[in-house]
Protein backbone atom coordinates (compact mmCIF):
# COMPACT_ATOMS: atom_id res chain seq x y z
CA UNK A 1 0.00 0.00 0.00
CA UNK A 2 1.35 3.30 -1.26
CA UNK A 3 1.30 6.75 0.75
CA UNK A 4 -1.11 9.40 0.70
CA UNK A 5 0.12 12.73 0.11
CA UNK A 6 -1.83 16.59 0.02
CA UNK A 7 -0.42 19.52 -1.82
CA UNK A 8 -1.32 22.83 -0.29
CA UNK A 9 -0.50 26.07 -2.54
CA UNK A 10 -2.98 28.59 -4.27
CA UNK A 11 -0.89 27.97 -7.07
CA UNK A 12 -2.58 25.49 -9.87
CA UNK A 13 0.75 24.86 -11.51
CA UNK A 14 2.95 24.09 -8.36
CA UNK A 15 0.13 21.68 -7.49
CA UNK A 16 0.68 20.03 -10.76
CA UNK A 17 4.29 20.40 -10.72
CA UNK A 18 4.61 18.75 -7.27
CA UNK A 19 2.56 15.57 -8.30
CA UNK A 20 4.17 15.28 -11.07
CA UNK A 21 7.70 15.56 -9.50
CA UNK A 22 6.67 12.67 -6.76
CA UNK A 23 5.01 10.81 -10.15
CA UNK A 24 8.38 10.61 -11.42
CA UNK A 25 10.50 10.39 -8.26
CA UNK A 26 9.76 6.55 -7.89
CA UNK A 27 8.40 6.85 -4.28
CA UNK A 28 5.26 4.90 -3.42
CA UNK A 29 2.79 7.30 -3.71
CA UNK A 30 -0.49 5.67 -4.10
CA UNK A 31 -3.22 8.59 -3.86
CA UNK A 32 -2.81 12.36 -4.41
CA UNK A 33 -5.43 15.11 -2.27
CA UNK A 34 -4.78 19.11 -3.28
CA UNK A 35 -6.31 22.20 -1.97
CA UNK A 36 -6.10 25.58 -2.39
CA UNK A 37 -5.17 27.20 0.86
CA UNK A 38 -5.14 26.37 4.51
CA UNK A 39 -8.53 25.85 5.50
CA UNK A 40 -9.31 23.60 2.12
CA UNK A 41 -6.49 21.32 3.47
CA UNK A 42 -8.02 21.21 7.40
CA UNK A 43 -10.67 19.84 5.63
CA UNK A 44 -8.60 16.77 3.35
CA UNK A 45 -6.72 16.37 6.57
CA UNK A 46 -9.90 15.48 8.96
CA UNK A 47 -11.38 13.26 6.01
CA UNK A 48 -8.66 11.51 4.54
CA UNK A 49 -5.64 9.37 5.79
CA UNK A 50 -2.63 11.45 4.88
CA UNK A 51 1.30 10.71 5.60
CA UNK A 52 2.66 13.84 3.98
CA UNK A 53 1.63 17.81 3.60
CA UNK A 54 3.49 20.22 1.12
CA UNK A 55 2.15 23.62 2.01
CA UNK A 56 2.80 26.67 0.46
CA UNK A 57 3.67 29.85 2.87
CA UNK A 58 1.42 32.82 1.09
CA UNK A 59 -2.22 31.67 0.54
CA UNK A 60 -5.07 33.43 0.81
CA UNK A 61 -7.69 32.75 2.89
CA UNK A 62 -5.66 30.57 5.82
CA UNK A 63 -1.96 30.53 4.60
CA UNK A 64 0.24 27.92 5.55
CA UNK A 65 1.59 29.24 8.89
CA UNK A 66 -1.64 28.97 10.28
CA UNK A 67 -2.35 25.62 8.73
CA UNK A 68 0.60 24.30 10.23
CA UNK A 69 -0.63 26.35 14.14
CA UNK A 70 -3.72 24.19 13.37
CA UNK A 71 -2.17 21.24 12.61
CA UNK A 72 -0.20 21.25 16.12
CA UNK A 73 -3.56 21.76 17.99
CA UNK A 74 -5.00 18.76 16.47
CA UNK A 75 -3.79 15.66 17.85
CA UNK A 76 -4.97 13.16 15.01
CA UNK A 77 -2.82 15.90 12.82
CA UNK A 78 0.00 16.82 14.87
CA UNK A 79 2.58 14.26 13.82
CA UNK A 80 2.14 14.47 10.16
CA UNK A 81 5.14 15.89 8.74
CA UNK A 82 5.09 19.05 6.80
CA UNK A 83 7.01 19.98 4.19
CA UNK A 84 7.43 23.46 3.03
CA UNK A 85 7.73 24.83 -0.45
CA UNK A 86 7.79 28.76 -0.38
CA UNK A 87 9.34 31.77 -1.77
CA UNK A 88 10.26 32.79 1.63
CA UNK A 89 14.29 33.34 2.33
CA UNK A 90 13.33 35.75 5.45
CA UNK A 91 15.86 33.70 8.04
CA UNK A 92 13.53 35.06 11.10
CA UNK A 93 10.65 33.20 9.03
CA UNK A 94 12.01 30.43 8.15
CA UNK A 95 13.18 29.86 11.94
CA UNK A 96 9.81 30.57 13.63
CA UNK A 97 8.73 27.87 10.38
CA UNK A 98 10.98 24.76 12.46
CA UNK A 99 9.94 25.73 16.07
CA UNK A 100 6.98 25.12 14.55
CA UNK A 101 7.89 21.97 13.64
CA UNK A 102 8.12 21.62 10.28
CA UNK A 103 9.72 18.75 8.37
CA UNK A 104 11.85 20.11 5.78
CA UNK A 105 11.53 23.67 4.17
CA UNK A 106 12.49 24.02 0.54
CA UNK A 107 12.58 27.13 -1.76
CA UNK A 108 10.98 27.48 -5.26
CA UNK A 109 12.07 26.14 -7.17
CA UNK A 110 13.10 23.72 -6.10
CA UNK A 111 15.73 20.56 -7.60
CA UNK A 112 13.47 17.55 -8.32
CA UNK A 113 16.40 15.63 -6.91
CA UNK A 114 16.53 17.44 -4.11
CA UNK A 115 12.84 17.40 -3.34
CA UNK A 116 12.74 13.19 -3.66
CA UNK A 117 15.79 12.87 -1.38
CA UNK A 118 13.97 15.28 0.89
CA UNK A 119 10.62 12.94 0.80
CA UNK A 120 12.21 9.95 0.24
CA UNK A 121 14.09 10.72 4.23
CA UNK A 122 10.80 11.58 5.83
CA UNK A 123 8.65 8.51 4.49
CA UNK A 124 11.54 6.13 5.04
CA UNK B 1 10.02 55.97 -6.08
CA UNK B 2 12.96 54.22 -7.34
CA UNK B 3 12.16 51.94 -10.18
CA UNK B 4 15.01 49.49 -11.81
CA UNK B 5 18.43 51.12 -11.39
CA UNK B 6 21.91 49.16 -13.15
CA UNK B 7 22.89 47.78 -9.99
CA UNK B 8 19.39 46.19 -9.66
CA UNK B 9 19.44 45.11 -13.54
CA UNK B 10 22.37 43.18 -12.48
CA UNK B 11 20.50 41.51 -9.69
CA UNK B 12 17.23 40.85 -10.89
CA UNK B 13 19.43 39.01 -13.88
CA UNK B 14 21.17 36.68 -11.69
CA UNK B 15 17.10 36.13 -10.15
CA UNK B 16 15.16 35.58 -13.06
CA UNK B 17 18.35 33.39 -14.67
CA UNK B 18 18.05 31.01 -11.76
CA UNK B 19 13.90 31.10 -11.66
CA UNK B 20 13.47 30.93 -15.34
CA UNK B 21 16.13 27.80 -15.76
CA UNK B 22 14.86 26.28 -12.04
CA UNK B 23 11.82 26.45 -13.65
CA UNK B 24 11.30 25.99 -16.89
CA UNK B 25 15.19 25.30 -18.14
CA UNK B 26 14.62 28.78 -20.07
CA UNK B 27 17.44 31.36 -20.14
CA UNK B 28 17.50 34.77 -19.52
CA UNK B 29 19.45 37.73 -21.62
CA UNK B 30 19.64 41.22 -20.81
CA UNK B 31 18.29 43.23 -23.94
CA UNK B 32 18.56 46.94 -23.50
CA UNK B 33 18.32 47.90 -26.61
CA UNK B 34 14.96 45.76 -27.58
CA UNK B 35 12.55 47.45 -29.60
CA UNK B 36 9.15 46.25 -31.98
CA UNK B 37 6.44 48.41 -32.92
CA UNK B 38 4.54 45.40 -33.72
CA UNK B 39 1.19 45.11 -31.04
CA UNK B 40 1.23 42.17 -28.79
CA UNK B 41 -1.07 40.82 -26.40
CA UNK B 42 0.60 40.73 -23.09
CA UNK B 43 -0.53 39.49 -19.38
CA UNK B 44 1.32 41.68 -16.60
CA UNK B 45 2.00 40.00 -13.41
CA UNK B 46 2.04 42.49 -10.13
CA UNK B 47 2.89 41.22 -6.40
CA UNK B 48 3.32 43.23 -3.45
CA UNK B 49 5.72 43.40 -0.82
CA UNK B 50 5.83 45.50 2.42
CA UNK B 51 8.86 45.44 4.69
CA UNK B 52 10.45 47.23 7.46
CA UNK B 53 12.85 49.06 5.30
CA UNK B 54 11.03 49.04 1.80
CA UNK B 55 7.42 49.15 0.25
CA UNK B 56 6.39 48.99 -3.67
CA UNK B 57 5.25 46.27 -6.12
CA UNK B 58 7.12 43.65 -8.65
CA UNK B 59 6.22 43.23 -12.08
CA UNK B 60 6.65 41.36 -15.02
CA UNK B 61 4.62 42.04 -18.28
CA UNK B 62 4.82 39.37 -20.43
CA UNK B 63 3.78 38.13 -23.83
CA UNK B 64 0.29 35.77 -24.35
CA UNK B 65 2.28 33.32 -26.26
CA UNK B 66 5.23 33.60 -23.70
CA UNK B 67 3.16 32.62 -20.86
CA UNK B 68 1.70 29.58 -22.45
CA UNK B 69 5.39 28.33 -23.38
CA UNK B 70 6.39 29.12 -20.25
CA UNK B 71 3.19 26.43 -18.68
CA UNK B 72 4.73 23.97 -21.14
CA UNK B 73 8.06 23.64 -20.08
CA UNK B 74 7.22 23.71 -16.54
CA UNK B 75 4.78 21.07 -16.65
CA UNK B 76 6.64 19.21 -18.95
CA UNK B 77 3.50 18.98 -21.47
CA UNK B 78 2.16 19.42 -24.41
CA UNK B 79 0.12 22.69 -25.19
CA UNK B 80 -3.04 21.00 -25.72
CA UNK B 81 -2.51 18.92 -22.26
CA UNK B 82 -2.51 22.36 -20.60
CA UNK B 83 -5.72 23.84 -18.93
CA UNK B 84 -7.05 26.83 -19.96
CA UNK B 85 -5.08 29.65 -17.50
CA UNK B 86 -1.83 27.50 -17.45
CA UNK B 87 -0.09 30.09 -18.90
CA UNK B 88 -1.76 32.64 -17.10
CA UNK B 89 -1.20 30.49 -13.82
CA UNK B 90 2.31 30.23 -14.82
CA UNK B 91 3.70 33.90 -15.12
CA UNK B 92 2.13 34.60 -11.56
CA UNK B 93 4.28 31.92 -10.29
CA UNK B 94 7.15 33.06 -11.71
CA UNK B 95 6.57 36.50 -10.56
CA UNK B 96 5.99 35.25 -7.09
CA UNK B 97 8.66 33.29 -6.59
CA UNK B 98 11.28 35.85 -8.86
CA UNK B 99 10.11 38.69 -6.14
CA UNK B 100 10.80 36.09 -2.71
CA UNK B 101 14.08 36.03 -4.05
CA UNK B 102 14.63 39.12 -5.26
CA UNK B 103 13.94 40.71 -1.95
CA UNK B 104 16.45 38.79 -0.21
CA UNK B 105 19.13 39.59 -2.72
CA UNK B 106 18.78 42.96 -2.33
CA UNK B 107 17.71 43.95 1.09
CA UNK B 108 19.32 40.06 3.06
CA UNK B 109 17.46 37.44 4.87
CA UNK B 110 17.69 39.04 8.08
CA UNK B 111 14.59 41.48 6.74
CA UNK B 112 11.05 39.88 7.11
CA UNK B 113 8.96 40.74 4.04
CA UNK B 114 5.27 40.47 3.53
CA UNK B 115 3.54 39.51 0.20
CA UNK B 116 0.76 40.10 -1.36
CA UNK B 117 -1.19 37.27 -3.47
CA UNK B 118 -0.12 37.64 -7.28
CA UNK B 119 -2.70 39.37 -9.46
CA UNK B 120 -2.50 39.46 -13.82
CA UNK B 121 -4.25 42.01 -15.74
CA UNK B 122 -4.44 42.20 -19.89
CA UNK B 123 -2.23 44.72 -21.32
CA UNK B 124 -3.57 46.65 -24.64
CA UNK B 125 -1.56 45.17 -27.44
CA UNK B 126 -0.92 49.12 -28.58
CA UNK B 127 0.74 50.07 -25.50
CA UNK B 128 2.95 46.87 -25.40
CA UNK B 129 5.64 49.75 -27.23
CA UNK B 130 5.14 52.14 -24.99
CA UNK B 131 5.45 50.22 -21.57
CA UNK B 132 9.60 49.80 -22.64
CA UNK B 133 10.13 52.71 -24.57
CA UNK B 134 9.20 55.03 -21.63
CA UNK B 135 12.44 53.39 -19.70
CA UNK B 136 10.03 52.37 -16.40
CA UNK B 137 10.50 48.74 -17.50
CA UNK B 138 13.60 46.70 -18.18
CA UNK B 139 13.73 44.30 -20.56
CA UNK B 140 14.95 40.96 -20.71
CA UNK B 141 15.01 38.14 -23.59
CA UNK B 142 14.29 34.71 -22.03
CA UNK B 143 14.69 32.16 -25.32
CA UNK B 144 14.10 35.04 -27.41
CA UNK B 145 11.37 36.00 -26.13
CA UNK B 146 10.85 39.66 -24.74
CA UNK B 147 9.44 40.20 -20.94
CA UNK B 148 9.46 43.78 -19.41
CA UNK B 149 10.51 43.74 -15.55
CA UNK B 150 9.65 46.18 -13.07
CA UNK B 151 10.31 47.00 -9.58
CA UNK B 152 9.21 49.90 -7.93
CA UNK B 153 10.46 50.34 -3.81
CA UNK B 154 9.71 53.19 -1.57
CA UNK B 155 12.07 53.09 1.48
CA UNK B 156 9.96 53.05 4.34
CA UNK B 157 10.77 55.89 7.08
Amino acid sequence: MGYNVLIVDDSPIIRKMVAKTLKISDLNISGYHFAENGRQALTVLEENWIDIVFADINMPEMNGMELIEEMVRRDLMATIPVVIISTERSRERIDSLREMGISAYLHKPFVPEEFARVVRDLLH
Amino acid sequence: MNTLKNPDNEIVLRVLSEVFEGFAFMFVEEEPDFDSEAPVECLCARIGFSGKSAAGVFEIVSPVDFCEELAENILGAEADELPPDAGENALKEVVNVACGYLLSEKFGTEEVFDLSIPETASVDPNEWRSLFVGGSYAVYLVEESPILVRLDSATAC
